[in-house]
């Protein structure tokens, strides 16, 4: 009888572990081999002196293309804050031959999805369509551009919407944290410090109708601008379509706007400021100095900023496994290097509750010494490696554009771009510790806290 | 969001020049598999939906499904957090998770050759997922601090959208957002976690999407050879809803005003019966209308109120459709500050009351159909949109894929008497059931809310 029960009980249990732990076999985890990129880029000369495009064919049916007017940003309107971005906002409001109704109803019928954005330091369109409508949208994109006429009505609607919103930000925290991280880091003489609400609002309120003409006179100036396209078009016709267009926007466009020279040091190193703001969440960012662009170290910069707080390895990083995972200080947290053209600074965010700000700017500090100190080993190098440049995610014409265009922004050859993700590759752990011992140094950190709490400036 | 993704892709579906499958199937133990392959440069999305969400979370801890989602990057019996974590960014690009208030979806970007070891990872958090204290109480922190970054730092937004999902659902769980409230969240045991984890992530209770370039018996083979080991010890999970009244008839008037606040913006919704989106049909006429109405600059609202009239900066209109209970209509605008909101109410109001035969004419409908059609193509180039696509229709609204193989004869059949009757039954004043008003004041210091 005890005999029968012991039985029955250990197939009892033996059922019970069976449903409560069934063993999915893991351990399957393939090797990943790196492997050139297979894009197929090709330059596209055009007519005219202009920079020849790079485009890559491909089979779905869709066109993206982005064209970037360089130096055409926001630092070069130091003195006329917010024109920039008055102007960009009302140049599809009508051109010579068409009613902005008009010019909507077009994008809209033949599934043209056109936009004009300004950053820092450039102006870009971006144009997604179908494939066949690849000529109508970039002879939609000449008209509108070339012709624009800016209606006066609509410049004051604009206008008093834009100073609507800056006052609005004024109460939201990653706008005054930004700002104030661009006065601390830069100065406020720099082109990338906009200057106070208080100071822009009064300047946008006097823009004319003849301010905006004169500045849009000088943007989307073909000369230097740099054209990439991804889809399946036809070579001869992107040439003809962007010959006719950047030699009509020649004929009216001029600048004199000037390359600027790159810095990867910030002001004030060790300061850290208190921005008071009545909200339940308080906005931190922090910046350190980088390295720049052209040096030979800069693949090793990306490689230490994907390890401290970088999204390609989103779960993994040092700052998301110290400050959310472990310490649960922060739901967002993460670092990215700055990609303007005169700063190659990185950057640090993250947002939390008030009284949690000073723990949070100790911790974040110490993680960063932790981790100077300690180095990257030879198995998390591997393991970066893999999770950034074994392979790209290259799902849309979007992604493909987007990486050709960053390719270019950091003066990649055509030749080299299939075999440009292994420069990355082929870093040692010293090249990559050198460089980590070099930029994570914790008295060099600026931060900037915007929220309830109150801490002393240093 | 939802609309938009609805409007392009029933162009996807019916597209003329690639043919495109779906292939769907039930493996042994109910779990539900959607393959859709499509040319994308070796990219898969694979996602996996759970049918669950806020509105099946236990009172008093509104949010669970939310948090349990958090909980599901925390480890397993097999794998500790950091390996779990550690894998998932090794052979994914790009791997996140959402909750809504009917279901809960882990999805991936990821090459082709690693949609197994992905599958294996899914399928070992479907069952062995592992609660530590620390790590609840940890992600208690984290989910809060979330609450905060969503819903209540945002100057002008700040609790306001928990009122206005109270005056929309007065008695169901949709009246609460679904990351929960501060005090919920406070709520939450390890017990309580783990009785709603076993409850609900089973087999037979998820479907599994892949969209990308995958062969379909491929990816079938990967499937069960890794879930059809995992078997299944009860039913299917029964959703227990409860539904709103229909016959309350209720208006809500929430108004906002602070120091805080420097922008005027105005909001209205309608309620419709559920009965006007039970087929597919019925649900992309009702995204006709809505695209007619306000979804572009080429819109009836936006044509008239921003470019003829000049009255408001901006005007939209959008869809709210759960999977149960009723559904919402409504229309957004950002008022000029100069404008009396009454004034803004009234020139709306004329224009949706005169929609027929005003404003909706049978060469707009039309045009919104071509554009439909025309923008076919697109989809070919983002499998994302498909695969959302799949989610907003089969998975959250239960429509049959064999329909959506028709689409095409669907959306041609679409009459505009058919979306006539539409606007007639859902936009009439009496299916206005909120109004929001949120604006400046200067006397106001702080905040100063009046509900009606």
């Amino acid at each position: 009888m005890n005999r029968k029960l012991l039985i029955i009980l250990t197939i009892v249990v033996v059922l019970l572990s069976y449903f409560c732990f069934q063993k999915i076999s893991g351990g399957y985890e393939p090797d990943i081999e790196f492997k050139n990129l297979q894009l197929n880029v090709k330059e596209i000369q055009l007519n005219g002196g202009f920079k020849p495009i790079w485009f890559s064919k491909t089979e779905n049916p869709a066109v993206a293309i982005e064209v970037v007017f360089h130096n055409e940003g926001a630092r070069s309107f130091k003195d006329t804050p917010g024109i920039l971005k008055l102007t960009v906002s009302t140049v599809l409001s009508g051109s010579k031959k068409y009613s902005e109704k008009e010019i909507h109803e077009l994008f809209i019928d033949n599934n043209i999805d056109l936009s004009l954005e300004s950053d820092s330091d450039d102006l870009m369109i971006h144009i997604y369509t179908v494939s066949k409508n690849f000529e109508l949208a970039i002879n939609l994109a000449e008209e509108v551009f070339s012709n624009a006429i800016f209606d006066n009505k609509k410049l004051k609607i604009q206008k008093q919407k834009i100073i609507e919103n800056y006052n609005q930000a004024r109460f939201y925290g990653d706008y005054i944290a930004d700002q104030e991280l661009s006065k601390l880091i830069y100065g406020e003489d720099h082109p990338y410090y906009e200057g106070n609400i208080d100071y822009v609002i009064p300047k946008i309120q006097k823009y004319t109708q003849n301010d905006i003409r004169l500045c849009y006179g000088k943007l989307l100036v073909p000369k230097d601008a740099t054209v990439t396209i991804a889809g399946n078009v036809d070579e001869t016709l992107i040439k003809k379509c962007f010959t006719n267009m950047f030699n009509n926007l020649s004929r009216i466009k001029k600048n004199n706007f000037k390359e600027v020279i790159q810095t990867a040091e910030i002001k004030n190193p060790g300061k850290i400021i208190h921005k008071e703001l009545d909200t339940s969440q308080s906005t931190i960012i922090f910046a350190l100095p980088g390295i720049l662009r052209d040096s030979n170290e800069k693949f090793a910069y990306v490689f230490v900023n994907e390890f401290l707080g970088g999204s390609s390895v989103a779960f993994n990083n040092k700052l998301f496994k110290e400050i959310r995972d472990k310490s649960g200080l922060a739901y967002a947290i993460g670092t990215e290097i700055s990609n303007r053209d005169m700063s190659s600074v990185l950057f640090g965010f993250a947002k939390t509750a008030p009284e949690n700000v000073g723990k949070l700017i100790e911790k974040t500090k110490e993680v960063i010494k932790k981790t100077a100190e300690e180095g990257l080993s030879n198995e998390d190098l591997k393991y970066y490696k893999i999770c950034k440049y074994s392979r790209q995610p290259m799902e849309t014409c979007k992604d493909i554009v987007s990486f050709l265009s960053k390719c270019r922004f950091n003066n990649v050859k055509l030749t080299e771009i299939n075999s440009y993700p292994f420069n990355y590759y082929k870093l040692t752990v010293e090249e990559v510790n050198k460089v980590m011992k070099k930029i994570l140094n914790v008295n060099n950190m600026v931060f900037v806290d915007c929220g309830k709490t109150v801490l002393e400036a240093k | 969001m939802k609309i938009k993704i609805l409007f392009i892709s029933i162009a996807f579906i019916f597209s003329v020049n690639a043919k495109i499958e779906i292939h769907q199937e039930i493996l042994i133990n109910g779990l539900k598999v959607i393959i859709v392959p499509m040319k994308s440069n070796e990219v898969v999305r694979l996602g996996i939906v759970y049918n669950v969400g806020s509105a099946d979370d236990p009172m008093c801890k509104i949010g669970l499904s939310h948090f349990l989602e958090h909980m599901m990057f925390k480890g397993t019996k097999t794998h500790s957090g950091p390996q779990f974590k550690q894998l998932l960014d090794k052979y994914s690009m790009y791997t996140n998770a959402t909750t809504s208030q009917d279901y809960t979806v882990y999805f991936h970007s990821l090459h082709k050759d690693f949609l197994e070891t992905i599958l294996k990872l899914e399928a070992d958090r479907m069952i062995n997922l592992k609660f530590d204290n620390k790590d609840v109480e940890s992600e208690r922190n984290v989910v809060a601090d979330e609450r905060n970054m969503r819903c209540d730092s945002d100057p002008e937004g700040r609790h306001i959208a928990d009122t206005i999902q109270r005056a929309k659902y007065l008695h169901s769980n949709y009246g609460i957002n679904a990351i929960g409230y501060p005090q919920h969240i406070k709520n939450y045991s390890k017990k309580a976690l783990i009785k709603h984890y076993r409850k609900f992530y089973k087999p037979n209770n998820a479907t599994i999407i892949v969209v990308g370039d995958v062969s379909i018996t491929e990816v079938v083979d990967k499937i069960k050879a890794t879930f059809n080991r995992i078997t299944v010890s009860s039913e299917a999970v029964k959703r227990n809803r409860v539904l709103d009244p229909t016959d309350l008839n209720l208006k809500h008037s929430i108004e906002r005003s602070s120091d805080q606040i420097k922008r005027s913006t105005i909001e209205f919704i309608y309620t419709f019966d559920r009965k006007h989106i039970d087929s597919l049909r019925k649900m992309f006429t009702l995204d006709i209308l809505n695209i007619c109405l306000g979804a572009n600059r080429r819109s009836i609202l936006y044509q008239e109120l921003v470019e003829k009239k000049q009255a408001v900066y901006s005007v939209s209109s959008g869809l709210e459709t759960p999977a149960f209970d009723k559904c919402f209509f409504s229309i957004f605008a950002h008022m000029k500050s100069e404008n009396d909101d009454k004034n803004v109410e009234k020139q709306i109001s004329d224009i949706v009351n005169n929609l027929i035969p005003t404003y909706l004419t049978k060469e707009l409908f039309e045009k919104v159909k071509n554009t439909i059609f025309e923008s076919q193509d697109l989809l070919l180039d983002n499998p994302g949109d498909m695969f959302l696509y799949i989610i907003n229709t089969a998975i959250a609204l239960g429509y049959n894929l064999e329909d959506v193989k028709n689409l095409k004869e669907i959306i041609t059949q679409i009459t505009f008497e058919e979306l006539q009757k539409m606007a007639k039954e859902i936009l009439i004043e009496n299916n206005k059931v909120c109004r929001i008003y949120i604006h400046p004041d200067e006397e106001a210091s702080k905040y100063k809310d009046q509900t009606n």
